[in-house]
């Protein structure tokens, strides 16, 4: 079995609106899938019906052979992580207090985190550098660190899968690199899944191994690293999407994404 | 705040762990004895050693030693209780609903209590017991109300909550406006007044002993899901993405702290700005984390209000009530700690 991630036929009703329709589609294990579409197309709540947070109207999902609508939330979470958009926070935990926070499925109801955990918090911050930061108030972090320090929670988490929404929404270019940069050693290193929503084409292009595109609730595209005429196919699916002239130029041997 | 540069966490976390607690601990011991100490009838702290060995003979004969085992003691022993467990069930719905304006009664526990306490004094025309355990049933109904309101909205979110523990607020002040109006003015009004407004002169080991079981299954299971707090706090999604059960969680936070509101209000009447402002203070000192700032609200929530009661018995010829003092207490002390404070421990609205 060579999937992490298995969807057959999901459907999602969000109200009055259809929000999914009917979607198929297999993310491989130890692959940087990325997510792309308009805004509304379905991107998030994707990823919500992942993590069992939304129940679809139909479907299975099924997340490293199991089906996820008949696991507890601790069970989950040993399997995904998720990691949000740097957000601001109501209680400014410290940088080290808050990836604790990571270790949650591992850690029985009744009892506080241990000395494993611990343990596990500080060689999570030292692998992404953060252990400089380890006292700090989340507040005082710039917003690269803050993505960061999520980004650790979830590692903390020890899950194979790890979901993210939108990483580099309020990252300057420097840090939108740092993030995806390591994601993408991780999952080369950790043999981690990642699937992650980006709004940036050329983003999608440098990082993602497998690329996918939402379009009004249905998987518009489906395309592989390494699938012929790749380039061809995205422009036109871009093109879809975001209703506007995109095109892919290719200079330096690079592919570049490119309005009008 | 710690300091850890450099150092390994596993060093470092013992040592500030009992350094928390072994103030925790002394902090509250040391205002009981001085709270003890003082008021209209003086006692010398050597005086207070000897009575506490003395044999009940000795008690039973000399004014003093009865002053403290009948009068003092079990009030400061209430006192204390009543402090920590508001500042604890403050602390937890701080933490529940992620907001630093909550206070214990958000979910209608103490105006439920209020409404308890005046059905018992205006239409049972009962006795204290009465007025006591009606006032306990009172917020548990009132909570019980608030909680099934917002799961017939079928809404798993936090602010729905908020919302229904603003109407269980509203209709039980109607009622009790509404019992006032009925109440008898010459009698009933006034000591339904003097009850909302929270007193402890009635303070007894009989209260003690009715109190302590609601303070140990209270803040037991606030204190057992502490670091849930913190979970829970980065909002509904995250923490149940990150493995918690979230409507157990919740459940289980609401019901300890809800058993502390209705127990003290039920002995005390209403103790206003202990459940807001201890907190506070709290998180002020050691920083956000629920793993220190709950225990440490016990003790501060306590020493507060002995500080409170302290003033109300003392200040005056005739007592004060307590909400008076707490509220001219709480009120100019939290200004003055936000003035001091950078703000680290909340974030940014």
């Amino acid at each position: 079995m060579n999937n992490a991630i298995s969807i057959h036929d999901l459907t999602v009703q969000l109200g009055r609106h259809l929000a999914l329709n009917e979607i198929s589609l297999e993310i491989d294990k130890g692959e940087l899938c990325v997510l792309l579409g308009a805004n509304g197309s379905g991107k998030t709540t994707l990823l919500r019906c992942i993590d069992g947070l939304l129940r679809p109207k139909s479907g299975l999902i099924q997340v490293m052979g199991q089906n996820v609508m008949r696991l507890t939330r601790a069970e989950t979470a040993r399997l995904i992580s998720y990691v949000p958009q740097g957000h601001q926070p109501v209680f400014s935990y410290t940088v080290f207090d808050t990836v604790l926070a990571g270790r949650s499925p591992h850690v029985p109801l009744s009892s506080g985190p241990g000395r494993a955990d611990f343990q596990a918090v500080q060689t999570v911050l030292k692998e992404l550098g953060l252990w400089s930061l380890v006292d700090r108030p989340y507040t005082q972090l710039s917003g690269g660190e803050r993505q960061l320090t999520l980004l650790a929670r979830g590692l903390a988490q020890e899950a194979p899968i790890m979901l993210l929404d939108e990483p580099t929404t309020y990252l300057d270019y420097r840090n939108q690199h740092l993030v995806l940069e390591t994601v993408k050693d991780l999952v080369k290193n950790h043999g981690l899944t990642a699937v992650v929503c980006l709004h940036d084409p050329n983003l999608a292009l440098e990082y993602g191994d497998h690329l996918i595109m939402l379009h009004d609730g249905v998987v518009h595209t489906d395309l592989r690293k390494g699938t012929p005429e790749l380039l061809p196919k995205l422009e036109t699916a871009l093109c879809t999407a975001y209703q506007t002239n995109i095109r892919i130029v290719i200079a330096d041997g690079l592919a570049f994404v490119t309005g009008h | 705040m710690l300091q850890l540069k450099n150092l390994d966490y596993n060093e470092i976390v013992p040592g500030h762990r009992t350094s928390a607690g072994l103030l925790g601990i002394l902090l509250p011991l040391a205002a009981i004895i001085t709270a003890a100490c003082i008021g209209r009838y003086p006692l010398p702290a050597p005086d207070i050693a000897r009575y506490l060995l003395a044999p009940a003979s000795t008690i039973a004969t000399e004014p003093a030693a009865r002053v403290f085992w009948f009068v003092r003691a079990p009030r400061v022993v209430i006192v204390a209780m009543t402090g920590a467990a508001l500042a604890l069930s403050g602390a937890a719905f701080q933490g529940l609903f992620r907001s630093p304006l909550v206070s214990p009664d958000i979910l209608g526990a103490s105006s439920g209590a209020s409404l308890g306490a005046g059905i018992a004094i205006v239409l049972l025309d009962g006795e204290a017991a009465v007025i006591q355990l009606l006032a306990f049933i009172g917020g548990l109904a009132a909570v019980w109300l608030a909680t099934t309101l917002a799961r017939l909205a079928r809404r798993d979110a936090t602010v729905t909550l908020v919302l229904a523990g603003l109407v269980v607020n509203a209709v039980t002040a109607a009622f009790v406006s509404l019992l006032k109006y009925l109440a008898d003015p010459y009698d009933q009004l006034p000591a339904l007044e003097y009850w909302l407004m929270g007193s402890f002169h009635l303070a007894d080991w009989k209260h003690v002993i009715e109190f302590l079981p609601a303070l140990v299954l209270g803040a037991g299971t606030i204190l057992a899901l502490r670091w849930r707090v913190n979970i829970l706090s980065f909002g509904t999604e995250e923490a149940k993405a990150m493995g918690v059960n979230v409507r157990l969680v919740r459940t289980l936070l609401i019901a300890g702290a809800t058993v502390l509101v209705a127990a003290s209000t039920s002995v005390a009447g209403v103790v206003s700005w202990i459940g807001l402002a201890a907190p506070h203070v709290v998180r002020m000192a050691v920083g956000p984390d629920h793993r220190i700032v709950l225990p440490l609200s016990l003790s501060v929530g306590a020493v507060l209000l002995l500080a409170a009661d302290t003033v109300a018995r003392s200040l005056a010829s005739s007592e004060i009530p307590i909400s008076v003092v707490t509220a001219f207490i709480g009120a100019p002390l939290l200004a003055y700690l936000m003035w001091r404070s950078s703000g680290d421990q909340w974030g940014h609205e």
